[in-house]
């Protein structure tokens, strides 16, 4: 297993840059999960640390050994791709080995090693079927050990589980985390689901329109975006934005209403435009507070998710009870101490 | 009110009546009139296997097969081989690689008649200019169709100048099947580009090579064209396929039982080759399955 | 609804009545189905529209079929043995072959007592077991154009055109070797083709018979001595003299190498007095046909003829075209639109002091008197012609000469099996 760094990467087709420069350190044995819109450039970064793609300008290197002019071969780094990638000709046991093959190993050397693979993943049974008999959840698994058995100094998976139905990916999410555990491997792993990435990653990597946004641990992330696009992309249901400006210690929304916010936003510059950000979450009814209009109640058993509208714009609240309200009926709600985030609109950056 | 029994022959009545009226007709019709005579004046006789004993005491017959096979077993693999080179040379991203294909493409829209016709003025030993290429660049000047040794030969480029284009699209449209990923796989996998393409784009290719194996084995043994116009089964008995003995069998010795045996004889044959190509080329991923 | 067998036997009983009727109109304006050869429109139509309106009710559809494909769509029907084509044309040697057959009706009555109005020889090809079963259109001969311009250049003295004073074979071959130029592709002579209608001369000008008497045996004739011998010479054309330009197997290519000056004398038909018009600087002479020294002077002749086939459902206005395209008019419209020589004499002599003044004609006049010798007599002409061309063309490329003959005459034997 090794390191991973990434140097002042970019990456450009024809005249439109996907990479403007990206920089990244991932630390041996760690999970590092990217994230981000479509289009945001994660799966480019992949496939450039795969050696998939050349890059325009920057430096790549994998256990402290520059790659970034290397064929993929030579990288040493295995990858599992989004549709699986088996070779429909070969069984299981032949995809497996393949590259062991390739590399000239011995039979036995490759049946060991296929046969080891093959019991971690649950997969010895299937060995001598072709990828066309299996499941979707099985070829991912065969993707999987396809790259187990290269033992590999970096594992890369680009959206391994989005072919996947809702309830075979909860179940993947978690047996590729343990084999992240068990194998002690430096993973770099490519998704557009945010749970994912809180989920499994060790650190979380936020992409946006080619660049990095953010890097930090799941929680750092969550509990502190660095900017509006952060705190928006991560958490679900995503983070509410009441769009004002600054007055005195209050926060005059759109349509006029005053909404004072003891405590919180003393210290900004009068007039500056803003975006004020409370996760569904952390609001909590009060006797008084924020006075909201329901719109919608969606029970969903231990919680109670409800549309508000606050200050004329929509408020989701995750509320940890049921409820009895009914969708008209005025309530006042509270932001946790402590919870509330505020960012500049203009630059959505952090204040 | 209709049987829901009866609803999907009805359904399938259209397809199975053209299978019928223009596949298995037509054969039905062959195979009955290859042991049938007719007399000079007309009159149908049943004669048996007459047709093809006389056959196959017929020297004529012999060697009007041997060219047939040989031609074949030359035709085949050479068109899918240059079909799949061609295939490969445009199978990639470039400006203006719709010229090229377009260019390649380009012969599938001369009629064969019509490409025999000018390859034998192109190739004509007296006005035709390749013979002062020929000559200009040392090599001098070669009879093509009109020689025994050469005219197979000719009649084997002229039918692969014109098809190779058209399985070229075919075996294109198996290329662009195969997804990237698994080529991107193959490369991460430590594959060489000769090994990803002997084990991983060839075995992938095993259905568009079998099909175009396939429909071109069946379009080659009844080869015909070019035969007729260029060199009417000559020099010397050198180009003589059995469709151009079905030919004059017909139209030349007015002995149609002799023609639809030699086409009842062709059936078999193609039959019996377009059985083993599918052997050959059947996939094991299939086999399994 | 329910359909009930009243209905339906109501609804046939309809139809047969419609169909009836239908026919009965037809018999008012008869059509007759004629494939003919593939001649360009103003050739062909003026001739039917001229007996259109000399017959009223009788149309002519004529179907104008490239030659090869006029043999085969006519094999195809003929075989059918329905009553179509009513009227068609016949390829002169072909007469024997679609006589013996059944394929054409009997014009001994229709031409009865005419016969002295056709040029003899016209009539030979048309003839089969002594019946007249097809009516000559025409006929053709063959003569020796050569290139003025490349004589001169070589010093040489141009031949005489009068008949009785004819080239010899090896006459024209010390010419032919004067007038051939290796070093700028320049041939001193070919035959327009290989065609046996062109080669046969060259046999049968030594005295060699071509095929038995009986019209059926190949063998001993086609790869006889005699045949070798000659086909040996003509071999030599173009192997040990080199005087001719091998693959030479059809008239265009001839045609376009003698216009281009690329060779110096050509052995063709009629037909390319016009086909030499289109180059404007060649000039060119004619001279009659050559002969072996010691032989006989012979020409190759015979042309298209027309026939009726006995099966047509319109036997009396098919009789009334045929007999229609007898007259002096239909052939003297036929002569302009189409310059083969004619079968009538009248034509002839009408023209005489006209037309037939070119000194061309007069030698065509004099070798359909004299020399002009038709194709083989067979119901197995076809056959015949089919493997005697694919030896002959073999042979120019350069084959043995006894093996191709004598694989073309066991060939020929076995066609010819049937007609026995």
């Amino acid at each position: 297993m090794a390191t991973m760094s990434v140097r002042g990467l970019r990456k450009s087709f024809g005249s439109t840059e996907i990479l403007k420069g990206v920089s990244l350190d991932v630390a041996d044995e760690e999970f590092v999960a990217l994230v981000g819109p479509s289009g945001c450039g994660k799966s480019t970064l992949l496939r450039l640390i795969a050696g998939l793609e050349e890059a325009s300008s920057g430096e790549i290197s994998i256990a402290g050994r520059p790659v970034t002019r290397l064929a993929p071969k030579q990288r040493d780094v295995a990858m599992v791709f989004q549709n699986y990638a088996l070779y429909p000709h070969l069984t299981v046991r032949a995809n497996m080995g393949f590259s062991l093959k390739l590399r000239g190993e011995s039979k036995a050397g490759i049946d060991t090693k296929v046969n080891q693979a093959a019991e971690i993943l649950g997969l010895s049974p299937l060995l001598d079927r072709y990828p066309g008999q299996l499941s979707g959840g099985q070829r991912q698994r065969v993707a999987t050990g396809r790259a187990i058995v290269r033992d590999p100094a970096l594992f890369l998976f680009d959206e391994p589980l989005s072919n996947l139905d809702a309830k075979l990916r909860v179940q993947m999410r978690t047996e590729i985390k343990a084999l992240h555990i068990r194998l002690r491997s430096t993973m770099v792993y490519v998704t557009h689901d945010q749970i994912e990435a809180m989920t499994m990653a060790d650190r979380i990597v936020v992409m946006q329109s080619g660049k990095i946004e953010q890097v930090g641990s799941p929680l750092d992330l969550y509990d502190r975006p660095i900017n509006a696009f952060v705190a928006g992309f991560l958490g679900s249901p995503a983070m509410n934005f009441l769009e004002g400006r600054i007055d005195g210690g209050a926060l005059v929304t759109l349509d006029g209403t005053r909404l004072s916010m003891p405590g919180h936003l003393g210290g900004y510059q009068h007039g500056q435009a803003v975006l004020w950000g409370i996760r569904p979450e952390n609001l909590a009814l009060a006797a008084e507070g924020l006075s909201a209009r329901v719109e919608v109640v969606e029970p969903t058993g231990p919680d109670t998710q409800l549309l508000l509208r606050i200050a004329g714009q929509p408020i989701i609240a995750l509320l940890r009870q049921r409820m009895k309200v009914r969708p008209g009926e005025l309530i006042h709600v509270m932001p946790e101490p402590g919870m509330t985030h505020l960012f500049d609109k203009e630059s959505g950056r952090r204040l | 009110m209709l049987s829901s029994r009866l609803t999907p022959f009805l359904f399938l009545a259209p397809a199975l009546i053209g299978l019928v009226v223009f596949r298995l007709a037509p054969i039905g019709i062959a195979v009955a009139g290859s042991m049938t005579g007719t007399s000079l004046m007309g009159d149908l006789s049943f004669v048996g296997l007459e047709n093809f004993a006389y056959l196959f005491t017929d020297a004529e017959f012999w060697s009007s097969l041997q060219v047939t096979l040989l031609f074949n077993l030359i035709i085949n693999p050479l068109q899918l081989a240059v079909a799949f080179a061609l295939a490969l040379l445009v199978f990639q991203q470039g400006r203006a690689i719709w010229f090229y294909r377009l260019l390649l493409v380009l012969p599938m829209a001369v009629s064969t008649g019509l490409s025999a016709v000018l390859f034998g003025l192109f190739l004509d030993g007296n006005l035709g200019p390749f013979n002062g290429f020929l000559e200009w660049i040392g090599i001098g000047a070669q009879a093509f169709h009109r020689n025994q040794d050469q005219a197979l030969g000719t009649l084997i480029g002229i039918a692969t100048w014109k098809g190779a284009g058209y399985w070229m699209l075919f075996l294109l449209a198996g290329l662009y099947s195969i997804p990237s990923s698994v080529q991107e796989a193959a490369l991460i996998d430590g594959a060489t580009p000769w090994q990803r393409f002997r084990l991983v784009t060839l075995p992938l290719m095993r259905k568009p090579m079998a099909f175009v194996l396939v429909a071109d084995t069946a379009i080659n043994f009844l080869f015909f064209a070019p035969v007729y116009i260029l060199t009417s089964g000559g020099p010397s008995g050198s180009t003589s396929v059995l469709m151009y003995q079905a030919y004059l069998s017909a139209f030349t010795f007015s002995d149609l039982g002799r023609s639809l045996a030699i086409s009842t004889i062709l059936l078999m044959i193609i039959l019996i080759i377009v059985a083993l190509e599918l052997r050959l080329l059947r996939s094991p991923e299939d086999h399994a399955a | 609804m329910k359909l009930g067998r009243r209905h339906f036997l109501a609804g046939v009983a309809g139809a047969a009545i419609m169909g009836s009727a239908g026919r009965l109109q037809a018999q008012t304006s008869v059509s007759l189905s004629v494939p003919w050869m593939g001649w360009p429109e103003e050739q062909v139509r003026p001739l039917m529209a001229s007996f259109e309106a000399s017959t009223p009710g009788v149309k002519i559809a004529e179907e104008r079929l490239p030659i090869a494909e006029l043999f085969r769509t006519l094999e195809v029907r003929l075989s059918a043995r329905s009553a179509t084509p009513d009227v068609y044309l016949v390829d002169g040697p072909l007469t024997a072959s679609y006589a013996a057959r059944g394929h054409l009706l009997d014009l001994g009555n229709l031409v009865g007592g005419e016969r002295d109005r056709y040029v003899a020889s016209t009539l030979v090809q048309g003839t089969f077991k002594d019946k007249l079963f097809a009516l000559p259109l025409g006929t053709s001969s063959q003569l020796l154009f050569y290139n003025k311009k490349l004589f001169a250049e070589a010093g040489l003295p141009e031949p005489s055109a009068d008949p009785e004073k004819r080239m010899t074979w090896e006459g024209l071959l010390d010419i032919a070797k004067k007038l051939t130029k290796p070093e700028t592709s320049q041939f001193g002579f070919a035959f327009e083709n290989s065609n046996p209608y062109q080669l046969l001369p060259l046999p049968q000008s030594r005295g060699v018979k071509v095929i038995g008497d009986d019209g059926l045996t190949a063998t001993g004739y086609v790869d006889g001595d005699g045949m070798v011998d000659v086909m040996t010479w003509y071999k030599d054309l173009f192997h040990t003299h080199k005087v001719s330009p091998i693959g030479t197997f059809q008239t265009g290519v001839t045609q376009e190498m003698f216009g281009s000056g690329k060779l110096a004398m050509v052995l063709g038909g009629t037909w390319n007095l016009g086909g030499f018009a289109k180059f404007k600087d060649l000039d060119f002479g004619v001279v009659a046909h050559p002969f072996f020294k010691g032989g006989k002077p012979v020409t190759p002749t015979g042309s298209w003829h027309v026939g009726i086939n006995p099966r047509t459902a319109h036997m009396e206005q098919a009789q009334a075209f045929v007999k229609w395209m007898s007259t002096r008019d239909a052939m003297n419209l036929w002569f302009d639109l189409r310059q083969y020589p004619p079968s009538i004499k009248q034509i002839w002599d009408e023209r005489a002091s006209t037309t037939f003044v070119d000194p061309v004609w007069k030698i065509v006049q004099y070798e359909l008197a004299n020399t002009a010798t038709p194709r083989p007599i067979t119901p197995g002409y076809r056959e015949y012609e089919e493997f005697l061309r694919t030896a002959m063309q073999d042979i120019q490329t350069g084959g043995d000469v006894k093996a191709l003959l004598t694989k073309a005459a066991t060939s020929i034997d076995r066609e010819m099996r049937k007609y026995r």
